[in-house]
């Protein structure tokens, strides 16, 4: 009996995940069938779909935690089963991705993802399993420099916030009042007045914009975000084809596990009614 | 139990008819939007081409036939845009692309015209109006591929036939 309820059980999860499995990935393949794909460059501001290459950012060098490769993202789920319990299944211990924003590049422009944001990969198989005992071992899954890179979510111009900078520096500036009289006081009669003021308002935002210009990633004029409804922000170090076929068996996948899931409930249920 | 399984079948089939139909309905307003984002760009570029007809025509031996053609071929393809057919827009914008290259042609034996900030800056801004146009209908027309090629395919050509999803035309250019 107690084995017949926890085959009913599983049979109930498997055709709840399955259905859940087959509704996202049925809705995820036909957003990236039915979205033509853009030129970064020249793309309308919206829910765009893009393929290039995986370029860094600009920003800190990443290395994936265990193997300490280089590469432009990673992320490491840590796994762990027991020894001597009944069930030897891995059971996930820990997480961790990368967070450094990295640029898909096509003929035309870049494009900044950041990898908070986005379902990178998810779903794919890992790039490489390191055992480090029979009950750990981590999937490693990494975008290098070079790799192909589908992206579907809500592209937008990345416009410097030169104000919020300005406020920053002026903040800053204010903290120091002798420098700033020093610096601003053209009259010189110990005061900043509104004049004066207003010149330190407009150093302040001439350098906001001198450190924009020269950040890193200020080369890269769009970026692609997660959009404010329903739609994701889907990445993958994959082609175009090779990300359709995926969520499209991933579907088919869900919608068989949907219908023998069910089928074996209706089967124990009316086995159990009659 | 063959009744369950019919329910099954029935609630699986239509769990599939409703993504089939949304699918129908994101590819076509993808091809909308696709045109909007043309359109705008067809606009921006109409309304430069009266600033070129003025700083050419200030130069009095700048032929006045070519300039009185590209006003009424701007009109006309002005009077297309409205329309909003993509085969009446494409034949004047071919039309209308070719009259400016050969304002652009002449405009090199005029070397007054030529030194022009404003002529130069207006060439350079039509120009870029183009670029950005030649992809967009680039995007425009792929968008139309794959509205055309989901409704015309099985099973989602029957639901297209009920809804009245109809295939989109393409944006072709005369001078292609």
């Amino acid at each position: 009996m107690t084995d017949e309820v926890q085959v009913f059980a599983f049979a109930a999860i498997t055709a709840v995940s399955g259905y859940l499995m087959w509704r996202r990935n049925m809705r995820a393949a036909n957003l990236i069938e039915g979205t033509a794909t853009s030129r970064v460059a020249s793309a309308a501001k919206g829910y765009v779909e893009l393929a290039g290459t995986a370029r860094g950012a600009g920003g800190k060098p990443v290395r994936d935690p265990i193997q300490f490769l280089g590469c432009l993202w990673y992320n490491v789920v840590t796994e762990k089963r027991s020894m001597w319990s009944r069930n030897r299944d891995w059971s996930v211990e820990r997480r961790e991705a990368s967070s450094e924003p990295l640029a898909l590049q096509d003929d035309s422009g870049s494009c900044l993802i950041t990898p908070g944001e986005a379902k990178i990969d998810e779903e794919q198989d890992p790039d490489v399993i390191v055992k480090e005992s029979s009950t750990r071992r981590h999937k490693i899954w990494r975008i290098h420099d070079g790799d192909p890179l589908y992206a579907l979510g809500f592209l937008e111009r990345r416009e410097p916030a030169l104000a919020g900078a300005q406020g920053e520096l002026l903040r800053v500036w204010k903290r120091d009042q002798a420098k700033l009289i020093e610096r601003f006081d053209g009259n010189g009669d110990g005061h900043i007045d509104a004049a004066e003021w207003e010149r330190a308002r407009h150093a302040a935002l001439e350098r906001a914009a001198a450190d924009a210009a020269a950040a890193p990633d200020a080369h890269i004029h769009y970026q692609l975000r997660r959009p404010g409804d329903d739609r994701p922000l889907l990445v993958a170090s994959r082609t175009e084809a090779e990300v359709s076929r995926r969520v499209t068996w991933r579907s088919r996948l869900g919608l068989a596990m949907f219908v023998g899931g069910t089928l074996y409930v209706l089967f124990a249920l009316q086995r159990y009614l009659t | 139990m063959a009744g369950f399984a019919l329910l099954l079948l029935l609630f699986v089939a239509s769990v599939y008819a409703v993504a089939l139909y949304n699918q129908l309905v994101l590819v076509k307003h993808n091809v909308v939007k696709a045109w909007a984002n043309i359109d705008v760009l067809l606009k921006q570029r109409n309304d430069e081409i009266p600033k070129l007809i003025d700083i050419c025509r200030q130069y009095a031996r700048f032929e006045a036939s070519l300039l009185a053609r590209l006003t009424s071929t701007r009109a006309a393809a002005v009077a297309a845009q409205q329309g909003a057919s993509a085969y009446s827009v494409g034949r004047a914008e071919g039309a209308l692309r070719a009259e400016v290259a050969q304002v652009a042609a002449i405009a090199e034996a005029y070397p007054d015209l030529r030194a022009n900030t404003q002529f130069r800056a207006l060439q350079e801004r039509i120009s870029g109006l183009e670029a950005a146009i030649a992809d967009r209908r680039e995007f425009y027309n792929e968008s139309v591929r794959i509205n055309n090629v989901t409704i015309e395919r099985f099973p989602a050509t029957l639901l297209a036939g009920w809804f009245a999803f109809r295939p989109a035309e393409l944006l072709k250019f005369s001078d292609d």
